[in-house]
C-alpha cells in the first residue's frame, strides 16, 4: 500500500517535472518542432535504464526500482504527446519534421536507454 | 478523415464551429498552456521572468492528474503482468489506448468546450501524460535486444509507434465527427454555440 502512495507521489512529481521544463524550453526557444518532450522523452529513457541497470547488477532494492521507475520515470516521459504531435506536424504539412522527430526520438531514446542500462549494470 | 468532413452541413454557415478546412492547424502542443497558445512564447521586455508563467493551480492540476495517472498505470502493471522476456502488452495497450484518450479530449478541450484553465493540465498533461510513458517502451525493447527476441523488440517498437498513430487519428476523426454533430445540431437549434453544464 505504501508502494503505491509512494509511486503516486513520484507521479505527480513526475508529471510537474515534464510541465515545468517543457514550459521552460518553450520560452527559452519557441519551435514547432517539441523540443522540450524530445529532451524529457531521451533523459528520462536514460534515467530509467540506469535505474534498471543499478537494479539488475547492484541489488538496487526493488521498491526504489518501482518509485523511481515506474513512477517517476513513466510518469516524466509521455507516449501520447509524443504520438499527439507527429500527428500533429503532419496535419500542419510539416511531414518532414515529423519524420524527424519519429526518428530521432526513437533512435536517441533507444541508445541512451542502452547506455543508461549499460553504465548502471558496470 | 477528410471525407466525412465534406457533408452538406459545409453549406450551413453555422458559427465557426463548423470543423475547419484540413489546412486548419491543429491545436499547439498538448502541454502548451494558454500564454504560449496566445503567442506570447517570445520572452518579454518587461522582465516578466518564467516563474511568473506557473501558476500555482495549474501545477496542482498537473501534480494531481499525474498521481491518478501514475497510479493507475502502476494498477495496471500490476494487475496485468506480463512476463520477463515477452511482448509488453500491458504498455502497448496502455499507450495507445492514452493516445485515443489524448487526441480525443484534446478535440474537446480545444475546439468543442469553452475554455478552461485546469480541464488540460490535469487530464491531458497530467493524467494522460503520465499514464502512458515513453521510457519504458524504450527500456524494455532494449531488454529484448539485449536477450535476441529481435521479433519482440521490432514488434514493440514499430507496433507501439504505428497503433500509437492510428489511435491518435482514430481520436481525432471522432473528436471531429462530434463536433460535426454538434455544429449542426446547434444550427438546427438556432444556437450559437452550446455549452456544457459545469462552464460558469
Amino acid at each position: 500500500m505504501i508502494t503505491v502512495l509512494a509511486v503516486g507521489v513520484a507521479a505527480a512529481l513526475g508529471a510537474v517535472a515534464r510541465y515545468v521544463l517543457n514550459q521552460y524550453v518553450q520560452y527559452r526557444s519557441p519551435s514547432t518542432f517539441p523540443r522540450g518532450i524530445w529532451l524529457i522523452n531521451i533523459t528520462g529513457s536514460f534515467v530509467l535504464g540506469l535505474l534498471v541497470g543499478l537494479g539488475a547488477r547492484h541489488g538496487l532494492p526493488e521498491q526504489v526500482l518501482t518509485v523511481g521507475g515506474v513512477g517517476f520515470c513513466g510518469a516524466y516521459t509521455t507516449f501520447s504527446t509524443f504520438s499527439y504531435d507527429l500527428v500533429r506536424l503532419c496535419k500542419e504539412r510539416r511531414v518532414g519534421k515529423s519524420v524527424l522527430y519519429g526518428a530521432s526520438s526513437l533512435t536517441a531514446g533507444l541508445l541512451t536507454a542502452a547506455a543508461g542500462l549499460v553504465i548502471g549494470s558496470l | 478523415m477528410r471525407a466525412d468532413e465534406s457533408g452538406p452541413e459545409r453549406d450551413s454557415q453555422g458559427p465557426a464551429y463548423i470543423p475547419g478546412a484540413e489546412s486548419e492547424p491543429l491545436p499547439i502542443a498538448p502541454d502548451a498552456d494558454e500564454g504560449v497558445r496566445a503567442g506570447s512564447a517570445v520572452p518579454t521586455a518587461a522582465g516578466e521572468g518564467f516563474g511568473s508563467r506557473l501558476r500555482k493551480g495549474v501545477l496542482a492540476a498537473v501534480a494531481l492528474g499525474g498521481l491518478l495517472g501514475g497510479t493507475a498505470r502502476y494498477a495496471l502493471g500490476l494487475a496485468f503482468p506480463t512476463p520477463e522476456a515477452t511482448f509488453p502488452l500491458t504498455t502497448f495497450a496502455i499507450n495507445v489506448s492514452g493516445s485515443f484518450l489524448l487526441a480525443l479530449l484534446l478535440v474537446y478541450v480545444l475546439e468543442i468546450w469553452p475554455p478552461t484553465r485546469y480541464v488540460q493540465p490535469f487530464a491531458a498533461i497530467g493524467f494522460l501524460g503520465s499514464f502512458t510513458t515513453f521510457s519504458t517502451w524504450m527500456v524494455d525493447t532494449d531488454r529484448l535486444l539485449v536477450d535476441g527476441h529481435y521479433a519482440a523488440a521490432a514488434f514493440n517498437v514499430f507496433g507501439s509507434l504505428f497503433a500509437g498513430l492510428a489511435a491518435t487519428g482514430l481520436g481525432l476523426a471522432i473528436g471531429r465527427i462530434a463536433l460535426a454533430r454538434r455544429a449542426r445540431l446547434a444550427a438546427l437549434r438556432g444556437h450559437a454555440r452550446r455549452y456544457g453544464w459545469w462552464v460558469r
